[in-house]
């Protein structure tokens, strides 16, 4: 039972890293219309400029400050020289430009950090654990992660519904050359957005270091992931993000900690291990597959 | 054969808030010239579109030739003989002449995986593809991209296109939108050869081609029909004047 | 329709010539090596011709294609391994290295495959489309790498080619004109299938789908056929994939080799038919020798495939197509 709760809420921690991920990514298919393969990227910029500002000053803070900052910089600066060239293009040629960039950042974090992976401490102050319940011990940096995720969810919440630029924004998407005729600068509003999504990716990053391994191609297993989350629950849509993000975070985690253990009662040892291993990968794939044949737009499909 | 080849009853349609048709009716004559008018906003291309399916309605029935086609998809409808065009002309640009009118014979005639054989020198195309590009004037252009051809000229290949499957049914969405007054003239006389082939459903704005065409004119304000009648009858009635052509 | 210009003619013809005198001319130059090295571009090139299908004619962009390559390539290395071991998979299935079984069998497989993912997949458009062909392959990516059996992770070896009668397929140069033989078939039987009325009503969904549904043609049959053709075309290059290089693994499925099949036909030009074997000819031979200069060639690669979507578009075919109507 204990280990049941540990391992939602571990699904949920791997949630939060997916709605962050997610909550960029949807926003910048539902307002801008791109598809962005190296979203998975800023991602990786974020746990790279983290862990390497952390190793070399030592403060978490800091080096969270600076992945956000060069994921959000690099961003802007991909979405002014690369994406805006590829708005009014077809999908086809969005997936092969940002392909492309996956391959140079892939490569170009490989150049700068070497082919072994970063490793990355958790913050002193926040290493420990606590008893949550009775028998239940739980890291408290994955609950300070879950924390961050409910307070960005928020925070978007506010920004999309209850701000001015929120309005514009969601305006923009669906009608660039009206609200463009209206005054407000569409140039700069798709680069702050992009510059959002990034920096939400860049903090998932900078998150998930300490707990995974920060490599080079780290961003293309976590966007996959991504993509499952977004078809899931609906294109454009930041409440389809969240719960897209929590099902699969738990699918994904509750799969791997317990398929394995039920096969076992059917299977012998080594198949019931690698079977119960494959079918967890599989798990989330073949969620999406049902809710595509039951709701094709996903379960929270923005109107657009 | 009944009276009617469509008859539309309480067509209703919205989009969230807004309620693009709220009582939708019209009822077409075989062999006529049925034009649906209304000012802008009235709801025309709302009713036009889920006429040909590809909008459901929320409620209300459609009829076609004697058969309820309310929830079918729009290539079914198009089988059974409902063909229309699109207001702004949709063909296809990158094809040539030949390949856009081939495409829609072929589209007629039985399934079409088959693999092997250039489409072009197929039975049924070589049969057909002249004789259907005669008919609106684009034989010599039949190699030429679609693309490069005048508005006007895309418009008839449009309407060649839709005819050539011999439909029961042309709905013609806006065909004199964007031409200038040659265009409008080719294009009425090619809608007045039309009738003797096929029922005509007429949107248009142009009121002249209208009065000058139509044996039915139905109207349509705020998203439902007010006035159905004769030409005369419309340009007489008391509520189509105030609502849409003008006080006296 | 496809040569239309002396230009493409020349490249065309020029090519054909060099690719058949290719063992010829590097067996006397003492380069045997440049033989397995361009079988691999002439598998490749069949790979990218079937995903040029989906992607040039058929509008389809599919981001899972390597899986349908994996398949094939599977379906090879699991045959051999039944017969190798001399035990029947499932139990009544009987292992085969006969060429004449292997193959077709692989074909097949890949194109049940596609039945099923298509079937599925075409029911979304778009944006929705992309991701979900790519998640997909992933899943049978996870799903190769969870039977231990044939290796999981680390992959199947097979010790030997497969046998067909009159030939020998472990001649290198022998399986290079095989390999040879079965592209020019398949560009041949691509190049008629474009031409036909099926090819007619798939070029026309690609462009105007809705078009297409007034006219009376159901878009999502043909869409799925597409798909599952080329995937077939992708299981028979996977086959020989794994006959070239005696062994499979799950990274034959992995999304980035879909990737790098995209580039090519990018490169060599999309809904060209021998645009994707240049395009393929020139990412192996680039990756070869800038390899050896640089192991970072990547770095230069990646905003070099974004230069080219964005100024290139119509990869190298087109921008013969520009220079023929300059000319002509």
């Amino acid at each position: 039972m204990l280990l049941f709760i540990e391992q939602l809420l571990n699904g949920f921690q791997l949630g939060i890293t997916l709605f962050l991920m997610s909550a960029g990514l949807t926003l910048i298919f539902g307002i801008m219309q791109v598809i962005n393969l190296a979203h998975g990227s800023f991602y990786m910029i974020g746990a790279y400029v983290g862990a390497t500002v952390v190793g070399a000053t030592g403060s978490f803070l800091l080096g969270a400050v600076a992945a956000l900052g060069a994921a959000a910089t690099v961003g802007m600066v991909v979405e002014f020289l690369v994406l805006r060239h590829l708005y009014d293009r077809d999908h086809l040629s969005q997936v092969l430009a940002t392909f492309g960039l996956i391959l140079f950042f892939n490569e170009l974090t490989r150049m700068i950090w070497g082919r072994q992976p970063l490793f990355m401490d958790v913050p002193a102050a926040i290493s420990g654990s606590v008893e949550l319940l009775p028998g239940l011990v739980y890291p408290i940096y994955r609950l300070v992660i879950i924390g961050v995720g409910v307070f960005v969810a928020i925070l978007l919440w506010l920004l999309f519904s209850r701000t001015r630029t929120g309005m514009q924004i969601r305006a923009g998407a669906s009608d660039r050359q009206m609200i463009g005729a209206l005054g407000v600068n569409i140039n700069l509003l798709y680069t702050l957005v992009f510059g959002l999504g990034t920096l939400l990716a860049g903090l998932a990053g900078v998150m998930a270091g300490p707990i995974l391994s920060v490599e080079s191609g780290m961003g293309e297993s976590i966007l996959i992931l991504t993509f499952v989350v977004i078809v899931i629950g609906g294109i454009g849509s930041i409440r389809g993000a969240v719960v897209g993000a929590l099902l699969v975070g738990i699918v994904d985690t509750m799969g791997r900690a317990f398929l394995p253990g039920i096969l076992r009662l059917f299977l012998s040892g080594s198949h019931a291990d690698s079977g119960g291993a494959a079918l967890a990968s599989m798990a989330i794939y073949i969620l999406m597959a049902a809710v595509l044949i039951w709701r094709p737009r996903g379960l929270f499909p923005a109107h657009s | 054969m009944g009276e009617y080849l469509l008859e539309v009853d309480g067509l209703c349609k919205s989009f969230g808030a807004v309620q693009a048709n709220s009582d939708f009716n019209i009822k077409v004559r075989h062999g006529t010239i049925h034009a649906l008018i209304g000012p802008n906003g009235a709801g025309k291309t709302t009713a036009l579109n889920q006429l040909s399916g590809e909008l459901i309605p929320d409620s209300g029935s459609i009829i076609f030739n004697a058969q309820a086609i309310t929830g079918k998809k729009p290539y079914y409808r198009a089988q059974k003989g409902l063909a229309r065009s699109f207001q702004i002309t949709s063909i296809f640009e990158d094809l040539s002449v030949e390949e856009n009118m081939a495409l829609s014979i072929i589209a007629k005639s039985g399934h079409n995986f088959r693999f092997w054989q250039p489409c072009l020198s197929t039975l049924v195309v070589k049969n057909e593809l002249a004789g259907a590009l005669e008919r609106i004037g684009l034989l010599e252009r039949k190699t030429e991209k679609a693309g490069f051809l005048s508005h006007g000229e895309k418009k008839q290949l449009e309407v060649g296109m839709a005819l050539s499957g011999e439909p029961k049914l042309l709905m013609l969405d806006e065909p004199m939108a964007g031409m200038g007054p040659g265009g409008t003239v080719e294009m009425s006389k090619l809608i007045q050869r039309l009738k003797e082939e096929t029922t005509i459903l007429l949107v248009e704005h142009d009121m002249e081609v209208v009065f000058a065409l139509a044996d039915v004119i139905t109207v349509m304000v705020a998203g439902e029909t007010i006035a159905s009648g004769p030409p005369d009858a419309i340009r007489a009635d008391k509520r189509v004047r105030t609502a849409y052509l003008g006080d006296d | 329709m496809m040569l239309d210009n002396r230009w493409k003619k020349i490249v065309v013809i020029s090519g054909t010539i060099c690719l058949v005198l290719l063992p010829v001319i590097a067996s006397a130059l003492g380069h045997g090596y440049f033989i397995s090295l361009f079988t691999r571009i002439l598998i490749y090139s069949l790979a990218a011709v079937s995903l040029d299908l989906l992607l040039g004619f058929g509008g389809l962009v599919s981001l899972g294609h390597a899986a349908f390559v994996g398949i094939g390539g599977y379906v090879v290395g699991i045959l051999y391994y039944h017969s190798a071991e001399a035990e029947p998979l499932f139990g009544f299935i009987p292992g085969s290295e006969n060429a004449l079984v292997v193959l077709p069998s692989a074909i097949l497989v890949a194109a049940l495959f596609a039945f099923v993912i298509g079937a599925l997949s075409l029911r979304t458009r778009g944006m929705h489309f992309i991701m979900i062909t790519l998640a997909f392959a992933q899943m049978i990516f996870y799903f190769f790498i969870g039977l231990e059996t044939y290796g999981g992770d680390d992959g199947l070896s097979l010790y030997a080619r497969n046998h067909i009668p009159f030939l020998d397929f472990s001649d290198d140069t022998q399986f290079y004109y095989v390999t040879l033989i079965s592209l020019i078939a398949f560009v041949f039987f691509i190049h008629r299938l474009v031409q036909s009325r099926f090819g007619l009503v798939i070029r026309g969904v690609a462009l105007n789908e809705r078009r297409i549904n007034t006219l009376g043609i159901s878009p999502y049959n043909y869409k799925l056929a597409c798909f599952v053709i080329g995937g077939a075309g992708a299981g028979f290059a996977g086959a020989l994939l794994a006959n070239q290089t005696e062994y499979v693994s799950p990274g034959m499925m992995h999304w980035s080799f879909s990737g790098e099949l995209m580039v090519m036909v990018l490169i060599g030009g999309m809904g060209t038919l021998f645009g994707p074997i240049l395009g393929s000819a020139t990412f192996i031979l680039l990756e070869e020798f800038l390899g050896m200069y640089t192991e970072h060639w990547m770095v230069y690669m990646g905003p070099v495939l974004v230069l080219i979507v964005i100024f290139a578009p119509k990869g190298f075919f087109g921008l013969l197509d520009g220079k023929g109507k300059r000319d002509g």
